[in-house]
Protein backbone atom coordinates (compact mmCIF):
# COMPACT_ATOMS: atom_id res chain seq x y z
CA UNK A 1 0.00 0.00 0.00
CA UNK A 2 1.57 3.21 -1.10
CA UNK A 3 2.23 6.09 1.73
CA UNK A 4 -0.49 8.49 0.89
CA UNK A 5 -0.43 12.40 1.73
CA UNK A 6 -3.62 14.49 1.34
CA UNK A 7 -1.80 16.58 -0.97
CA UNK A 8 1.35 16.11 -3.25
CA UNK A 9 3.74 18.79 -5.10
CA UNK A 10 5.64 17.64 -7.64
CA UNK A 11 8.83 20.33 -7.74
CA UNK A 12 10.64 22.28 -5.25
CA UNK A 13 10.96 25.67 -7.69
CA UNK A 14 9.01 28.80 -6.67
CA UNK A 15 5.53 27.39 -7.68
CA UNK A 16 5.90 23.83 -6.21
CA UNK A 17 7.28 25.39 -2.84
CA UNK A 18 4.57 28.27 -2.60
CA UNK A 19 1.81 26.01 -3.35
CA UNK A 20 3.33 23.83 -0.17
CA UNK A 21 4.14 26.50 1.78
CA UNK A 22 -0.07 27.87 1.63
CA UNK A 23 -1.10 24.03 2.37
CA UNK A 24 1.29 23.42 4.81
CA UNK A 25 -0.34 26.03 6.66
CA UNK A 26 -3.63 24.83 7.08
CA UNK A 27 -2.53 22.41 8.29
CA UNK A 28 -2.58 19.82 5.80
CA UNK A 29 -0.24 16.89 5.14
CA UNK A 30 1.33 17.96 2.18
CA UNK A 31 4.52 16.77 0.58
CA UNK A 32 6.87 18.34 -1.93
CA UNK A 33 8.87 15.93 -4.04
CA UNK A 34 11.75 17.07 -5.53
CA UNK A 35 14.23 15.32 -8.50
CA UNK A 36 17.53 17.26 -7.50
CA UNK A 37 20.11 16.78 -5.06
CA UNK A 38 19.07 19.86 -3.48
CA UNK A 39 16.35 22.34 -4.20
CA UNK A 40 17.62 24.68 -6.56
CA UNK A 41 19.92 22.17 -8.08
CA UNK A 42 18.10 22.10 -10.78
CA UNK A 43 16.80 25.72 -11.37
CA UNK A 44 17.53 28.53 -13.71
CA UNK A 45 15.96 32.12 -13.34
CA UNK A 46 17.57 35.33 -15.54
CA UNK A 47 18.10 36.94 -11.90
CA UNK A 48 15.06 39.02 -10.70
CA UNK A 49 12.70 38.35 -8.33
CA UNK A 50 9.99 40.93 -8.47
CA UNK A 51 8.68 40.04 -4.84
CA UNK A 52 4.86 41.31 -5.28
CA UNK A 53 3.67 37.86 -5.17
CA UNK A 54 5.70 36.87 -2.88
CA UNK A 55 4.31 39.25 -0.20
CA UNK A 56 0.91 38.81 -1.12
CA UNK A 57 1.28 34.83 0.15
CA UNK A 58 2.37 36.26 3.34
CA UNK A 59 3.35 40.17 3.99
CA UNK A 60 7.26 40.58 4.83
CA UNK A 61 7.83 36.93 5.50
CA UNK A 62 10.45 37.54 2.52
CA UNK A 63 12.32 39.55 4.01
CA UNK A 64 14.92 37.17 5.32
CA UNK A 65 15.13 35.44 2.38
CA UNK A 66 18.52 35.27 0.38
CA UNK A 67 18.22 37.81 -1.68
CA UNK A 68 21.16 39.43 -3.29
CA UNK A 69 20.58 43.17 -4.82
CA UNK A 70 17.68 45.08 -5.17
CA UNK A 71 16.79 46.89 -8.46
CA UNK A 72 16.96 50.27 -8.48
CA UNK A 73 18.31 50.58 -12.23
CA UNK A 74 16.61 49.37 -14.74
CA UNK A 75 17.57 49.49 -18.47
CA UNK A 76 17.25 48.81 -22.16
CA UNK A 77 20.32 48.71 -23.89
CA UNK A 78 19.56 49.04 -28.20
CA UNK A 79 22.31 47.32 -29.63
CA UNK A 80 23.75 48.52 -33.17
CA UNK A 81 26.60 48.05 -35.33
CA UNK A 82 29.42 50.12 -33.78
CA UNK A 83 27.08 52.13 -31.58
CA UNK A 84 24.72 51.63 -28.83
CA UNK A 85 21.53 53.41 -27.10
CA UNK A 86 20.74 52.98 -23.69
CA UNK A 87 17.51 54.13 -22.00
CA UNK A 88 17.99 54.25 -17.98
CA UNK A 89 15.34 54.80 -15.08
CA UNK A 90 16.86 54.84 -11.68
CA UNK A 91 14.50 54.73 -8.38
CA UNK A 92 15.68 56.00 -5.03
CA UNK A 93 12.05 55.98 -3.65
CA UNK A 94 9.84 52.79 -4.12
CA UNK A 95 8.41 50.69 -2.00
CA UNK A 96 10.14 47.48 -1.37
CA UNK A 97 6.98 45.04 -1.96
CA UNK A 98 7.00 46.80 -6.17
CA UNK A 99 10.42 46.17 -6.54
CA UNK A 100 12.53 43.39 -8.11
CA UNK A 101 15.56 41.46 -6.02
CA UNK A 102 18.37 39.67 -7.80
CA UNK A 103 18.63 36.37 -6.57
CA UNK A 104 20.77 32.98 -7.03
CA UNK A 105 18.48 30.17 -6.78
CA UNK A 106 20.88 28.08 -5.02
CA UNK A 107 20.67 29.88 -2.28
CA UNK A 108 16.90 31.14 -2.82
CA UNK A 109 15.21 27.96 -3.21
CA UNK A 110 16.84 26.09 -0.32
CA UNK A 111 15.68 29.29 2.03
CA UNK A 112 12.48 28.66 0.79
CA UNK A 113 11.80 24.67 0.47
CA UNK A 114 12.96 25.45 4.61
CA UNK A 115 9.91 27.39 5.04
CA UNK A 116 7.43 25.16 3.73
CA UNK A 117 9.29 22.54 5.55
CA UNK A 118 8.72 24.85 9.39
CA UNK A 119 5.38 25.28 8.15
CA UNK A 120 5.28 21.12 8.10
CA UNK A 121 5.29 20.31 4.62
CA UNK A 122 7.41 16.86 4.05
CA UNK A 123 10.18 17.27 1.83
CA UNK A 124 11.50 14.26 -0.63
CA UNK A 125 14.45 15.17 -2.44
CA UNK A 126 16.78 12.74 -5.03
CA UNK A 127 13.51 11.66 -5.94
CA UNK A 128 11.80 11.85 -9.86
CA UNK A 129 8.67 11.54 -10.24
CA UNK A 130 8.05 9.75 -13.74
CA UNK A 131 4.46 9.20 -14.21
CA UNK A 132 0.70 10.38 -12.43
CA UNK A 133 -1.32 7.86 -11.07
CA UNK A 134 -4.88 7.66 -12.40
CA UNK A 135 -7.83 5.90 -11.34
CA UNK A 136 -10.97 6.02 -13.40
CA UNK A 137 -9.72 8.96 -14.49
CA UNK A 138 -8.88 11.10 -11.48
CA UNK A 139 -5.15 11.81 -10.37
CA UNK A 140 -4.13 9.30 -7.42
CA UNK A 141 -1.19 10.03 -6.44
CA UNK A 142 2.54 9.51 -8.04
CA UNK A 143 4.63 7.05 -9.15
CA UNK A 144 8.40 7.92 -8.64
CA UNK A 145 11.68 5.60 -8.94
CA UNK A 146 11.55 5.42 -5.80
CA UNK A 147 8.10 3.98 -5.24
CA UNK A 148 4.63 5.23 -5.48
CA UNK A 149 2.86 7.88 -3.19
CA UNK A 150 -0.79 8.50 -3.09
CA UNK A 151 -2.40 12.00 -2.61
CA UNK A 152 -5.90 13.08 -2.73
CA UNK A 153 -4.54 16.72 -4.70
CA UNK A 154 -1.35 16.36 -6.91
CA UNK A 155 0.18 20.11 -7.98
CA UNK A 156 2.61 19.48 -10.54
CA UNK A 157 5.63 22.23 -10.77
CA UNK A 158 7.69 20.21 -13.14
CA UNK A 159 9.27 22.87 -14.99
CA UNK A 160 9.26 24.04 -18.11
CA UNK A 161 9.59 20.38 -19.36
CA UNK A 162 6.63 19.00 -19.38
CA UNK A 163 6.46 15.44 -19.55
CA UNK A 164 4.41 14.93 -16.45
CA UNK A 165 1.61 16.85 -17.92
CA UNK A 166 1.80 15.42 -21.26
CA UNK A 167 1.55 11.66 -20.38
CA UNK A 168 -1.29 12.20 -18.34
CA UNK A 169 -3.05 14.16 -21.47
CA UNK A 170 -2.95 17.65 -19.43
CA UNK A 171 -1.33 19.55 -22.41
CA UNK A 172 0.11 18.68 -25.42
CA UNK A 173 3.82 19.59 -25.88
CA UNK A 174 5.07 22.91 -26.83
CA UNK A 175 6.14 23.92 -30.26
CA UNK A 176 9.64 25.36 -30.87
CA UNK A 177 8.08 28.75 -31.49
CA UNK A 178 6.57 28.71 -27.99
CA UNK A 179 9.54 28.09 -26.47
CA UNK A 180 13.28 29.82 -25.43
CA UNK A 181 16.88 28.48 -24.93
CA UNK A 182 18.33 30.54 -22.27
CA UNK A 183 21.83 30.41 -21.72
CA UNK A 184 23.53 32.00 -18.61
CA UNK A 185 26.63 32.76 -17.10
CA UNK A 186 27.37 34.16 -13.32
CA UNK A 187 30.02 35.99 -13.69
CA UNK A 188 32.03 36.28 -10.04
CA UNK A 189 32.92 40.24 -9.50
CA UNK A 190 33.99 41.82 -6.04
CA UNK A 191 31.09 43.82 -4.54
CA UNK A 192 32.78 47.19 -4.74
CA UNK A 193 33.85 46.61 -8.06
CA UNK A 194 30.37 46.10 -8.81
CA UNK A 195 29.41 48.95 -7.39
CA UNK A 196 31.94 51.27 -8.25
CA UNK A 197 30.62 49.97 -12.53
CA UNK A 198 26.93 50.46 -12.35
CA UNK A 199 27.37 53.57 -9.79
CA UNK A 200 25.08 51.66 -7.13
CA UNK A 201 25.17 51.92 -3.39
CA UNK A 202 25.24 48.52 -1.24
CA UNK A 203 22.31 46.52 -1.98
CA UNK A 204 21.29 48.26 -4.79
CA UNK A 205 21.27 46.42 -8.05
CA UNK A 206 20.70 47.45 -11.99
CA UNK A 207 18.62 45.42 -14.67
CA UNK A 208 19.81 46.11 -18.21
CA UNK A 209 17.79 44.30 -20.88
CA UNK A 210 19.79 44.20 -24.62
CA UNK A 211 17.73 43.62 -27.99
CA UNK A 212 19.36 44.67 -31.10
CA UNK A 213 21.75 43.70 -33.97
CA UNK A 214 23.39 41.45 -32.24
CA UNK A 215 20.17 38.91 -32.55
CA UNK A 216 19.38 39.89 -36.06
CA UNK A 217 16.86 37.25 -37.45
CA UNK A 218 16.59 36.08 -33.97
CA UNK A 219 13.37 37.28 -32.00
CA UNK A 220 16.02 37.13 -29.31
CA UNK A 221 16.96 39.22 -25.65
CA UNK A 222 20.01 39.67 -23.95
CA UNK A 223 20.47 40.94 -20.27
CA UNK A 224 23.14 41.78 -17.71
CA UNK A 225 21.85 41.94 -13.80
CA UNK A 226 23.89 42.15 -10.91
CA UNK A 227 24.23 40.07 -7.40
CA UNK A 228 26.50 40.85 -4.89
CA UNK A 229 29.61 39.51 -5.72
CA UNK A 230 28.72 38.35 -9.35
CA UNK A 231 26.71 39.17 -12.78
CA UNK A 232 23.97 37.28 -13.95
CA UNK A 233 24.73 37.40 -17.69
CA UNK A 234 22.95 35.97 -20.66
CA UNK A 235 20.81 36.04 -23.72
CA UNK A 236 17.15 33.86 -24.89
CA UNK A 237 15.85 33.39 -28.20
CA UNK A 238 13.00 31.49 -29.71
CA UNK A 239 14.03 27.90 -30.35
CA UNK A 240 12.60 28.30 -33.81
CA UNK A 241 14.45 31.31 -34.74
CA UNK A 242 17.60 29.83 -33.09
CA UNK A 243 16.84 26.21 -35.54
CA UNK A 244 16.66 28.57 -38.18
CA UNK A 245 19.55 30.58 -37.88
CA UNK A 246 21.51 27.86 -36.92
CA UNK A 247 23.44 29.06 -34.38
CA UNK A 248 25.09 27.42 -31.44
CA UNK A 249 23.76 29.46 -27.81
CA UNK A 250 27.31 29.01 -26.51
CA UNK A 251 28.76 30.92 -29.51
CA UNK A 252 26.35 33.70 -29.26
CA UNK A 253 26.63 33.89 -25.97
CA UNK A 254 30.47 34.43 -26.23
CA UNK A 255 29.16 37.10 -29.36
CA UNK A 256 27.23 38.55 -26.52
CA UNK A 257 30.01 38.55 -23.84
CA UNK A 258 32.13 40.41 -26.54
CA UNK A 259 29.58 43.36 -27.31
CA UNK A 260 31.08 47.02 -26.52
CA UNK A 261 27.93 47.36 -24.55
CA UNK A 262 28.83 44.33 -22.47
CA UNK A 263 32.74 43.84 -22.42
CA UNK A 264 33.38 46.30 -20.26
CA UNK A 265 31.12 45.48 -17.45
CA UNK A 266 32.07 41.93 -17.29
CA UNK A 267 36.08 42.69 -17.23
CA UNK A 268 38.24 40.89 -15.58
CA UNK A 269 35.30 38.92 -13.99
CA UNK A 270 35.55 35.06 -13.60
CA UNK A 271 33.09 32.53 -14.99
CA UNK A 272 32.15 30.62 -11.96
CA UNK A 273 29.06 28.42 -13.62
CA UNK A 274 27.10 28.57 -16.93
CA UNK A 275 23.93 27.13 -17.33
CA UNK A 276 20.69 26.42 -20.07
CA UNK A 277 17.22 26.52 -19.25
CA UNK A 278 13.70 26.96 -21.48
CA UNK A 279 11.47 29.31 -20.79
CA UNK A 280 7.66 29.37 -21.97
CA UNK A 281 7.39 32.00 -24.57
CA UNK A 282 3.88 31.25 -25.79
CA UNK A 283 2.00 33.52 -24.11
CA UNK A 284 -1.75 33.53 -22.96
CA UNK A 285 -2.68 31.21 -26.15
CA UNK A 286 -0.19 28.56 -24.63
CA UNK A 287 -2.08 28.48 -21.03
CA UNK A 288 -3.32 25.02 -20.98
CA UNK A 289 -6.43 23.55 -18.96
CA UNK A 290 -4.80 23.53 -15.72
CA UNK A 291 -6.64 21.54 -13.82
CA UNK A 292 -8.39 18.13 -13.48
CA UNK A 293 -9.93 15.65 -11.18
CA UNK A 294 -7.27 15.41 -8.18
CA UNK A 295 -4.78 17.83 -10.16
CA UNK A 296 -3.63 20.88 -10.49
CA UNK A 297 -0.83 22.56 -12.93
CA UNK A 298 1.38 25.63 -11.85
CA UNK A 299 4.37 27.60 -12.67
CA UNK A 300 6.38 27.31 -15.76
CA UNK A 301 4.49 23.73 -16.29
CA UNK A 302 1.42 25.80 -16.59
CA UNK A 303 3.09 28.01 -19.47
CA UNK A 304 2.94 31.42 -17.14
CA UNK A 305 5.61 33.54 -18.03
CA UNK A 306 4.92 36.58 -19.81
CA UNK A 307 7.19 37.53 -23.07
CA UNK A 308 6.87 41.02 -22.49
CA UNK A 309 7.69 42.12 -18.91
CA UNK A 310 10.04 38.99 -18.65
CA UNK A 311 8.05 37.77 -15.39
CA UNK A 312 8.32 34.16 -14.79
CA UNK A 313 9.19 33.38 -11.45
CA UNK A 314 6.93 36.05 -9.39
CA UNK A 315 3.89 34.59 -11.92
CA UNK A 316 5.07 31.50 -10.70
CA UNK A 317 5.03 32.18 -7.00
CA UNK A 318 1.24 33.72 -7.84
CA UNK A 319 -0.03 30.42 -9.36
CA UNK A 320 1.65 28.50 -6.28
CA UNK A 321 -0.11 30.78 -3.99
CA UNK A 322 -3.84 30.02 -5.83
CA UNK A 323 -3.27 26.63 -6.57
CA UNK A 324 -2.28 26.10 -2.55
CA UNK A 325 -5.72 28.08 -1.83
CA UNK A 326 -8.03 26.00 -4.06
CA UNK A 327 -6.72 22.63 -3.00
CA UNK A 328 -7.30 23.69 0.90
CA UNK A 329 -10.85 24.14 -0.13
CA UNK A 330 -10.91 21.23 -1.88
CA UNK A 331 -9.67 19.51 1.34
CA UNK A 332 -11.89 21.43 3.33
CA UNK A 333 -15.38 20.45 1.10
CA UNK A 334 -13.67 16.75 0.32
CA UNK A 335 -14.44 17.72 -3.28
CA UNK A 336 -10.97 17.42 -5.26
CA UNK A 337 -13.12 17.22 -8.60
CA UNK A 338 -12.92 19.66 -11.48
CA UNK A 339 -16.02 21.37 -9.78
CA UNK A 340 -13.87 22.45 -7.18
CA UNK A 341 -10.36 23.05 -8.94
CA UNK A 342 -11.69 24.98 -12.15
CA UNK A 343 -11.99 28.09 -9.35
CA UNK A 344 -8.14 27.41 -9.88
CA UNK A 345 -7.73 28.69 -13.48
CA UNK A 346 -10.87 31.21 -12.65
CA UNK A 347 -8.63 32.76 -10.09
CA UNK A 348 -5.51 32.81 -12.08
CA UNK A 349 -7.61 34.12 -15.63
CA UNK A 350 -8.54 37.16 -13.30
CA UNK A 351 -5.37 37.69 -12.07
CA UNK A 352 -3.14 40.95 -13.39
CA UNK A 353 -0.85 38.70 -14.82
CA UNK A 354 -2.90 36.77 -17.04
CA UNK A 355 -5.43 39.47 -17.83
CA UNK A 356 -1.98 41.56 -18.97
CA UNK A 357 -0.84 38.16 -21.22
CA UNK A 358 -4.12 37.96 -22.42
CA UNK A 359 -4.02 41.10 -23.86
CA UNK A 360 -1.04 40.72 -25.40
CA UNK A 361 -1.70 37.45 -26.87
CA UNK A 362 -0.85 38.04 -30.19
CA UNK A 363 2.28 39.89 -30.18
CA UNK A 364 4.65 37.68 -29.76
CA UNK A 365 3.27 36.05 -32.86
CA UNK A 366 3.31 39.09 -34.78
CA UNK A 367 7.29 39.38 -34.26
CA UNK A 368 7.79 36.36 -35.09
CA UNK A 369 6.16 36.74 -38.50
CA UNK A 370 8.28 40.53 -38.42
CA UNK A 371 11.51 39.23 -36.89
CA UNK A 372 13.45 42.42 -38.34
CA UNK A 373 11.46 44.64 -35.96
CA UNK A 374 13.87 43.28 -33.17
CA UNK A 375 16.37 45.24 -34.62
CA UNK A 376 15.96 47.33 -37.04
CA UNK A 377 14.10 50.19 -34.47
CA UNK A 378 17.37 49.86 -32.42
CA UNK A 379 18.94 50.75 -35.64
CA UNK A 380 17.03 53.47 -36.21
CA UNK A 381 17.27 55.24 -32.73
CA UNK A 382 21.12 54.16 -33.20
CA UNK A 383 20.92 56.21 -36.08
CA UNK A 384 19.03 58.96 -35.29
CA UNK A 385 21.10 59.75 -31.94
CA UNK A 386 24.36 59.38 -33.86
CA UNK A 387 22.78 62.36 -36.05
CA UNK A 388 21.97 63.99 -33.44
CA UNK A 389 25.13 64.34 -31.30
CA UNK A 390 27.11 64.66 -34.35
CA UNK A 391 28.64 67.97 -34.72
CA UNK A 392 29.67 68.12 -38.49
CA UNK A 393 28.97 71.50 -39.11
CA UNK A 394 25.55 70.72 -40.32
CA UNK A 395 22.17 72.96 -39.05
CA UNK A 396 19.46 71.19 -36.72
CA UNK A 397 17.19 71.41 -39.21
CA UNK A 398 19.53 69.49 -41.56
CA UNK A 399 20.08 66.97 -38.52
CA UNK A 400 16.28 66.41 -38.51
CA UNK A 401 15.83 66.06 -42.11
CA UNK A 402 18.69 63.32 -42.05
CA UNK A 403 17.06 62.01 -39.38
CA UNK A 404 13.72 61.46 -40.96
CA UNK A 405 15.18 60.06 -44.17
CA UNK A 406 17.53 58.08 -42.08
CA UNK A 407 14.69 56.35 -40.19
CA UNK A 408 12.32 56.04 -43.13
CA UNK A 409 14.89 54.06 -45.19
CA UNK A 410 15.28 51.61 -42.36
CA UNK A 411 11.31 50.91 -42.06
CA UNK A 412 8.69 52.22 -44.77
CA UNK A 413 6.83 55.05 -42.81
CA UNK A 414 3.31 52.72 -43.42
CA UNK A 415 5.20 49.68 -41.78
CA UNK A 416 5.37 52.19 -38.78
CA UNK A 417 2.14 53.35 -38.72
CA UNK A 418 1.26 49.26 -38.64
CA UNK A 419 3.92 48.19 -36.07
CA UNK A 420 2.56 51.55 -33.51
CA UNK A 421 -0.67 50.53 -34.37
CA UNK A 422 0.03 46.59 -33.33
CA UNK A 423 1.55 46.94 -30.61
CA UNK A 424 -0.41 49.81 -29.08
CA UNK A 425 -3.43 48.08 -29.06
CA UNK A 426 -1.77 44.61 -27.87
CA UNK A 427 0.22 46.50 -24.77
CA UNK A 428 -2.91 49.26 -23.97
CA UNK B 1 35.90 31.06 -22.86
CA UNK B 2 35.34 27.36 -24.42
CA UNK B 3 32.56 25.63 -23.94
CA UNK B 4 34.62 22.74 -22.71
CA UNK B 5 35.90 24.89 -20.16
CA UNK B 6 32.51 25.84 -19.33
CA UNK B 7 31.37 22.73 -19.09
CA UNK B 8 34.50 21.93 -16.79
CA UNK B 9 32.80 24.40 -14.14
CA UNK B 10 29.80 21.81 -13.81
CA UNK B 11 29.31 19.48 -11.36
CA UNK B 12 26.99 16.38 -12.42
CA UNK B 13 26.43 13.17 -10.88
CA UNK B 14 26.55 10.64 -13.56
CA UNK B 15 23.71 8.08 -13.60
CA UNK B 16 25.07 5.09 -15.43
CA UNK B 17 22.39 5.25 -18.32
CA UNK B 18 21.54 7.40 -20.43
CA UNK B 19 18.28 9.45 -20.07
CA UNK B 20 18.72 10.39 -23.76
CA UNK B 21 17.55 8.08 -26.73
CA UNK B 22 17.12 8.69 -29.96
CA UNK B 23 14.99 6.99 -32.51
CA UNK B 24 18.48 5.83 -34.48
CA UNK B 25 16.03 4.76 -37.78
CA UNK B 26 14.56 8.29 -38.15
CA UNK B 27 17.59 9.99 -37.16
CA UNK B 28 19.89 8.32 -39.66
CA UNK B 29 16.80 9.56 -42.21
CA UNK B 30 16.98 13.23 -40.78
CA UNK B 31 19.18 15.72 -43.40
CA UNK B 32 18.63 18.72 -40.33
CA UNK B 33 20.41 17.34 -37.40
CA UNK B 34 18.99 20.28 -35.39
CA UNK B 35 20.81 18.68 -32.62
CA UNK B 36 24.23 19.26 -33.27
CA UNK B 37 23.51 22.87 -33.39
CA UNK B 38 20.66 23.70 -30.91
CA UNK B 39 22.31 22.19 -27.61
CA UNK B 40 23.53 24.38 -25.28
CA UNK B 41 26.01 21.67 -23.91
CA UNK B 42 27.03 20.05 -27.04
CA UNK B 43 25.78 17.18 -26.06
CA UNK B 44 24.89 15.57 -29.87
CA UNK B 45 27.91 14.74 -31.98
CA UNK B 46 27.95 13.15 -35.30
CA UNK B 47 30.27 10.81 -36.35
CA UNK B 48 29.42 8.91 -39.56
CA UNK B 49 27.32 6.96 -39.14
CA UNK B 50 25.11 7.82 -36.56
CA UNK B 51 24.34 10.28 -33.68
CA UNK B 52 25.99 10.05 -30.67
CA UNK B 53 25.19 11.35 -27.13
CA UNK B 54 27.23 12.40 -24.32
CA UNK B 55 24.12 12.20 -22.17
CA UNK B 56 26.88 13.03 -18.79
CA UNK B 57 26.97 16.39 -20.01
CA UNK B 58 23.25 16.88 -20.08
CA UNK B 59 22.09 20.42 -18.20
CA UNK B 60 18.71 18.83 -19.00
CA UNK B 61 16.83 22.19 -20.35
CA UNK B 62 15.03 19.96 -22.38
CA UNK B 63 15.76 21.73 -26.00
CA UNK B 64 16.64 19.08 -27.59
CA UNK B 65 13.07 17.35 -26.95
CA UNK B 66 11.33 20.22 -28.37
CA UNK B 67 13.47 21.30 -31.30
CA UNK B 68 13.84 17.37 -32.29
CA UNK B 69 10.71 14.80 -32.59
CA UNK B 70 13.56 11.96 -32.65
CA UNK B 71 14.34 12.46 -29.29
CA UNK B 72 12.98 10.61 -25.80
CA UNK B 73 14.14 12.38 -23.04
CA UNK B 74 12.98 12.05 -19.81
CA UNK B 75 14.35 13.30 -16.00
CA UNK B 76 17.56 11.56 -14.91
CA UNK B 77 17.29 9.30 -11.69
CA UNK B 78 16.33 11.23 -9.09
CA UNK B 79 19.31 12.64 -7.79
CA UNK B 80 21.62 12.10 -10.36
CA UNK B 81 22.43 14.84 -13.58
CA UNK B 82 23.03 18.37 -13.27
CA UNK B 83 23.52 20.26 -9.68
CA UNK B 84 24.12 24.02 -9.74
CA UNK B 85 25.55 25.39 -6.70
CA UNK B 86 26.47 29.07 -7.76
CA UNK B 87 23.81 30.46 -10.15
Amino acid sequence: MAEKFDAIVVGAGPAGVTAAYVIAKSKINVAVIERGEYPGSKNVIGGVLYIKTMDDVSPGFWSDAPLERKIVQHSYCLMGKGEHAIISHVSTGHSDTASGYTILRSKFDRWYLKKAQEAGATVITKTNVTELLSNQGRIVGVRTDRGDLSADIVVVAEGANTMLCEKAGLITKPRPDQMAIAVKEIVALPSNRIQERFALSEGEGTAIHYIGALFEGLVGFGFVYTNKESLSVGFGAIISTMMRKRIKPYDLMEKFKQEPSVEPFLRDGVVKEYQAHMIPEAGYVGIPKLYSDGVLVVGDSAMLANPVTGEGADLAVLSGRLAGEVAIQAHLSGDYTSRTLAQYQRLLSNSFAVRDMKKQSGLLAYIEENPEIMDTYPEIINAALGIWFRVDGSTTAEKLRRIISSSTSKRRITRMMKDIYVFGRKLM
Amino acid sequence: MRLEEKLYLLRHVVDETSHIKIDQEACARCTDRVCLDICPANVYSYVEPRVFIAYENCVECGTCRIACPFVEWVNPRGGAGISYRHG
